[in-house]
């Protein structure tokens, strides 16, 4: 009767799983005790932008504890692992589900599968290529980079009249928010004859040693520079630092967009960049239309989050508002 | 005797009850698992001897009879109270599952598979742990265990499944094959290309020249197989007019849905080719040989998608995508993913080719003592060529998958897919050394990540916390497999 051991593990699968999966086929559960559960599926958590708007989705969540519980889960920027988590979310049949895609069509087929499953979607940030999704909620980098374009004209002398040398340097050439932010920036800068861009279609690649050494160049090759405009903070501040190395920083105006508190906000509140502009992250307000839709009540299609400007003016009331102490 | 009886009714009894227990709590998988134990503890011993004296039909009948009345038994005295009572088909029906169940038990206790002790108590402990620990869904239903969950984690292992088996094959020769994860991303970005836009030129001629230098190398193989005794000559002339043939019709007009699916694996086949090349006649180390391939296939992959766009989305309809298409990303009868099923399909043939062929003794022969082999008249330098082909041609296969899964190509898709198929074959317990290993192991290695993924997904854990378990599970994996942690009970022999 001896048993012998190295067979008992093997044996035991087979066994083991067909009763257990019996288990919820006769679950003499409760149903709709159950606290509602909104899952969120975030493609990255390693930029800043990302980290925050996680940030900003869970302390909006928090307000409304007592109505569901939120599960954030990140994707380590892989569209498989999206995916995964997306089909997971399905499973557990959760009640409200947003995500914010790695990829369009990657996400597309599970998005869709989702709502064929009977849960509400709320796209955030990058859309899915489908129609039938519940909401989605966005910025709009073209009206941001308009925002800019305007606070460029008016720092260099006001409509019709603004004179001075601006260069721009680009985020990932062949991405659409720096396609977006760009064009929106040239429907005011164009038309004012007294602008003049330096450089054409510099790339940053969003990155703040890019911006700094492009900016190194350009300060040797043109004496004057009243303006840069980076399509996001970092690559502006990388750019305050090359003139600033050149001892060039008191005539330029740094403007960006992003306004991270701990960067773009801090950097202005120093006096470094003069403005940036909030590319707002869609946090709270997946928050608050989530809580509806579990309420029954029904959201808009597209949710466009405005744009507003960071000044030496205004950024103390923001780093404030942001809960960012200055330092 | 008795023994078994009483074991089997116990067994058939705690089964029934579990079923009937709460959702809720973990009564009712408690209870299975004590089912199991029992069962197993009075049973096992007699199964062999059992099946030698009455064969396979009589042995397993006579294992499901008391496990039926144990079940019946079970299923009536734990009803709630006296004035309940249970339906017909009910019964019958559990007593029939727990018929399917017990029948083959004898036989199926008696696969060599079984020995592979630790992998699969491991694999067991872990499924016993997700159910114990998985979330409800709005029904109360268990989701780790519910048919759909468990569909989801068979498509979500495949590709990385899909991958492993390859490695394998190459790890089992001593080396190891850095290149399939971008030559995965390769094959999205060609198959998403082939099917949208077929006009492209560089990658219509990249996917040319893959096929037809296979076609050619295939065709002088069958025609020196079909005519062994035609002149020199005769096979490459054969060979080259095929070549010609297909070269210029897949020029003129384009991929089509069968040039698309077979584009991709024959790319990867020869940049795995390329590396069995340098491996075997360069004698390269596989890490630097095809660390150097896997940057070039990198950079070959960007440029074959182009420099204004990266990813490369599919969508069907006319003049796109065939519907046909489709296919390699349905599920069958809405739940068995077909890329499961290819991966499991891959698995059996790798299975086969490593334990009925001599193609496969070649294989383990190289990995154990090359040095050796040689000598004793193994094909080194074709059985490592071959190895690296095949490792290569799954790569492209699974760059079609993911164009169809996730109806995109691009070649950044891979990044560090190729570390997560050496570590489902180093779970699995093929040596890094060669020459130790098997297609089932690393099956179960693929299993046990896909799971440990699962279920840490269903827990909520944080992707970091996830990463360091990942790790841990490597480590002690690997430990157990040299020894260095001696678990008592697991190294008593039998």
């Amino acid at each position: 009767m001896r048993l012998s051991l190295p067979h008992v593990p093997g044996l035991l699968l087979p066994f083991a799983l067909l009763p257990l999966s019996l288990l919820p086929a006769c679950g003499k559960g409760s149903p709709g005790k159950r606290k509602s559960v909104v899952a969120f599926s975030q493609c990255t958590t390693t930029e800043p932008w990302r980290v925050l708007f996680n940030r900003e989705l869970k302390r909006e969540a928090e307000k409304h504890a007592d109505e569901f519980d939120l599960v954030v889960a990140d994707a380590e920027d892989r569209t498989d692992r999206q995916v995964e988590q997306v089909e997971n979310f399905i499973r557990q049949k959760v009640d409200v589900l947003l995500v914010s895609p790695k990829e369009s069509p990657g996400l597309t087929p599970v998005v869709e599968r989702a709502i064929d499953a009977g849960i509400p979607v709320l796209v955030l940030d990058r859309n899915v290529a489908t129609e039938r999704v519940t909401a989605f909620i966005g910025g709009d980098n073209r009206e941001i980079g308009r925002a800019a374009g305007g606070f460029a004209v008016d720092h260099l002398g006001g409509l019709g009249k603004a004179t001075g040398k601006v260069i721009e340097i680009w985020g990932g050439m062949a991405s659409t928010p720096a396609q977006e932010r760009h064009l929106g920036f040239r429907d005011y800068v164009a038309k004012e004859p007294g602008i003049e861009i330096l450089l054409d279609n510099q790339d940053g690649d969003w990155k703040q040693d890019r911006g700094y050494s492009i900016m190194e160049t350009a300060l040797k090759a043109f004496p004057r520079i009243d303006l840069v405009y980076a399509h996001n903070d970092p690559m502006a501040y990388g750019a305050y630092l090359a003139a600033k190395d050149a001892g060039r920083d008191k005539g330029i105006a740094f403007v960006g967009i992003d306004a991270i508190p701990e960067e773009g906000g801090l950097w202005v509140k120093k006096g470094w960049l003069t403005a940036t502009f909030v590319y707002a992250t869609p946090g709270v307000e997946a928050i608050r239309q989530a809580t509806k839709l579990l309420q029954g009540e029904t959201v808009p299609e597209t949710t466009t989050l405005p744009t507003r400007a960071v000044t030496r003016e205004t950024v103390d009331a923001f780093l404030a508002a942001a809960g960012v102490g200055s330092k | 005797m008795r023994l078994l009886l009483l074991g089997s009714f116990l067994a058939g009894f705690l089964l029934a009850w579990g079923m009937e227990a709460p959702a809720g709590s973990h009564q009712g998988a408690v209870l299975s698992a004590l089912t199991v134990a029992a069962f197993i503890s009075c049973a096992h011993p007699l199964a062999r001897r059992l099946r030698e004296r009455f064969g396979r039909l009589h042995s397993g009948l006579l294992f499901a009879a008391p496990l039926v009345l144990g079940a019946v038994a079970g299923t009536i005295l734990s009803l709630p109270s006296a004035e309940d009572t249970v339906g017909v088909p009910v019964l019958l029906g559990r007593s029939f599952a727990v018929t399917l169940l017990a029948v083959p038990y004898p036989t199926v206790a008696r696969w060599s598979i079984w020995r592979r002790g630790h992998r699969l108590l491991a694999l067991a402990l872990l499924l016993v742990a997700g159910a114990l620990l998985s979330p409800r869904d709005r029904d109360g239903g268990n989701v780790f265990l519910s048919v759909g969950n468990q569909a989801d984690v068979l498509r979500q292992v495949s590709s990385n499944g899909i991958l492993a088996v390859g490695m394998t094959l190459v790890v089992l020769t001593g080396g190891i094959d850095l290149a399939v994860g971008t030559t995965m991303a390769l094959g999205s970005t060609v198959t998403a290309r082939l099917l949208m836009d077929r006009g492209t030129t560089s990658v219509l001629v990249a996917s040319s020249v893959a096929l037809s230098a296979w076609t050619f190398l295939l065709t002088i193989l069958l025609v020196r197989r079909l005519l062994p005794h035609a002149r020199p000559y005769v096979p490459p002339t054969l060979a080259g007019l095929v070549c010609a043939l297909l070269c210029s019709s897949l020029l003129s007009s384009g991929a089509g849905l069968l040039g698309a699916l077979l584009s991709a694996p024959a790319l990867g086949a020869l940049c795995g080719l390329a590396s069995g090349a340098l491996v075997a006649r360069g004698s390269l180390q596989p890490f630097i040989a095809t660390l150097a391939m896997m940057i070039t296939v990198l950079g070959a992959g960007r440029l074959l998608a182009g420099t204004d766009q990266m990813v490369h989305p599919i969508y069907f309809g006319p003049d796109q995508a065939p519907e046909a298409f489709r296919l390699l990303r349905e599920r069958i009868f809405d739940l068995v993913p077909v890329p499961g099923l290819v991966f499991l399909a891959v698995a059996a043939l790798a299975a086969l080719l490593l334990n009925r062929t001599s193609l496969g003794r070649h294989i383990f022969a190289v990995g154990g003592n090359e040095e050796a082999a040689r000598l004793s008249g193994v094909p080194v330098v074709q059985t490592k060529l071959f190895v690296y082909s095949i490792c290569g041609l799954l790569a492209g296969l699974t760059g079609v998958l993911y164009a169809a899964q996730y109806t995109q190509g691009k070649p950044d898709a891979g990044t560090g897919w190729e570390l997560d198929a050496i570590a489902a074959v180093v779970i699995g317990g093929t040596s890094l050394r060669g020459g130790v290993g098997s297609v089932g192991g690393t099956l179960i290695g693929v299993l046990l990540f896909g799971y440990l993924a699962n279920i840490l997904q269903l827990q909520n854990v944080d992707s970091s916390r996830q990463l360091v378990v990942k790790g841990l599970l490597i480590v002690g994996a690997v430990l157990l497999q040299e020894g260095k942690l001696r678990l008592g009970f697991l190294r008593r022999s039998p």
